[in-house]
């Protein structure tokens, strides 16, 4: 740098043009969330049928309801994190990210808790024919990803990585929960099948964020 | 009184900012400069006179105006502000690989109290130093001056190795927190 700081100044103020804020992300995040469910639900369906009868099972199984509704929530608050740290603030990465990643593991603990009490009785109804389900998680998955790192990195996301890592994870867990309804309904398959191969999406993420997103 | 100016500053700063993001080249101008000034003395507080003062603090303008956008004029101007000094600040010292200079300088050079830069990093690390407890104190400076392994500093203290490691976390996030004052003390 070897300007004037006062000539600096003056360069960056001539012909200053509005500039679109993005300091609420409160757009983007519902933004990014249409996109996101949009994509997953029509891939999933487009590959093959919703689990017959799955729609009723919610309304008529509370346990079953309530592990759909906490990892409808665990990406809701992945996604509000991860939009909200392209914005520079004085709020610590544990502060930021906690209360997401500890409902994403209590999400994770209903299908722990599921190998000795499952939801729904396990049944191989809703085979996935078209892919295995684990890829069809991780496929469908990407576009999500990569559309929140455009968004996130629209922004001046300071932890980049950390930013990729929640992105990756909230869009690696949204076909996830969608297989929910759409794949057999066995704990153990939910886990190997869709929960892990939807966090790998946030290793994926975590990589792309360091390179692709970080400001630093 | 000093709260008083803090807010007048904070409520006229983010009124600016609002207008820049406008479009408002002349309040940008006005911000941009008033903020070198403080950014110039927040630095200077913390890492005394350095050579590169000058290039951090145009480095800082320029990740303000690069961030401007991202600003919520309804949310608090300093936070945003500091955070982006802070990081540009790291991001600066790692490339210029600070640390290591000044750690190659205080092995190789006495320090000359008649440079006016060595006396102000003398002073800031004497200040960071004192506002610590006695037991943490000793543990950094132990280790982080005097060049001590923990478990010749644990010897040294005639306590165990894991209570000096305690003691000298605790004192590096004593620290941690001191440097993390946003605002210069008047």
């Amino acid at each position: 740098m070897t300007k004037n700081r006062n000539e600096l100044i003056a360069e960056l103020s001539r012909d200053l043009m509005p500039s679109r804020r993005t300091g609420m992300t409160i757009d983007i995040i519902i933004y990014w969330l249409v996109f996101n469910f949009t994509v997953a639900m029509l891939l999933i369906w487009y590959a093959g049928p919703f689990r017959e009868g799955s729609i009723q099972q919610a309304r008529a199984n509370p346990q079953f309801l309530l592990e759909s509704i906490v990892g409808l929530s665990a990406i809701i608050l992945l996604a509000i994190s991860a939009v909200r740290s392209g914005i520079p603030s004085n709020v610590t990465s544990l502060k930021r990210y906690t209360p997401a990643l500890l409902l994403l593991l209590t999400w994770l603990g209903f299908y722990i808790f599921g190998l000795w009490s499952p939801a729904l009785e396990p049944s191989m109804l809703g085979k996935r024919e078209l892919l295995p389900c684990y890829l069809e998680t991780v496929i469908y998955g990407l576009p999500s990803l990569l559309m929140g790192l455009y968004l996130i990195g629209r922004l001046w996301p300071l932890h980049g990585s950390w930013s990729g890592l929640i992105i990756g994870l909230a869009a690696g867990a949204t076909p996830a929960l969608i297989m929910q309804f759409a794949c057999m309904y066995i704990p153990a398959h939910i886990i190997t099948h869709h929960l892990i191969p939807g966090l790998l999406l946030g290793v994926i993420g975590f990589f792309a964020g360091k390179y692709y997103l970080s400001k630093s | 009184m000093l709260s008083d100016k803090y807010a007048v500053d904070e409520q006229r700063w983010r009124h600016l900012m609002s207008c820049a993001q406008q479009g408002d080249g002349r309040s940008y101008e006005s911000l941009l400069t008033e903020l070198g000034g403080v950014i110039e003395a927040y630095l200077r507080l913390r890492f005394g006179s350095i050579d590169i003062l000058e290039d951090c603090v145009q480095e800082c303008l320029l990740a303000i105006h690069n961030a401007r956008h991202t600003y919520n004029p309804e949310r608090a101007f300093r936070p945003w502000m500091f955070t982006l000094v802070r990081h540009r600040m790291i991001d600066l010292l790692r490339k210029r690989n600070c640390h290591i200079k000044t750690i190659e300088a205080t092995e190789d050079k006495e320090i000359d109290l008649t440079n006016p830069d060595h006396i102000h990093r003398l002073i800031d690390g004497v200040r960071v130093l004192e506002a610590l407890q006695p037991d943490y104190r000793e543990a950094v400076a132990l280790t982080k001056y005097a060049g001590m392994t923990t478990l010749e500093a644990a010897n040294w203290l005639g306590i165990s190795e894991s209570a000096i490691k305690a003691r000298l976390r605790r004192g590096l996030v004593a620290i941690h927190r001191q440097l993390e004052i946003e605002e210069p003390v008047a």
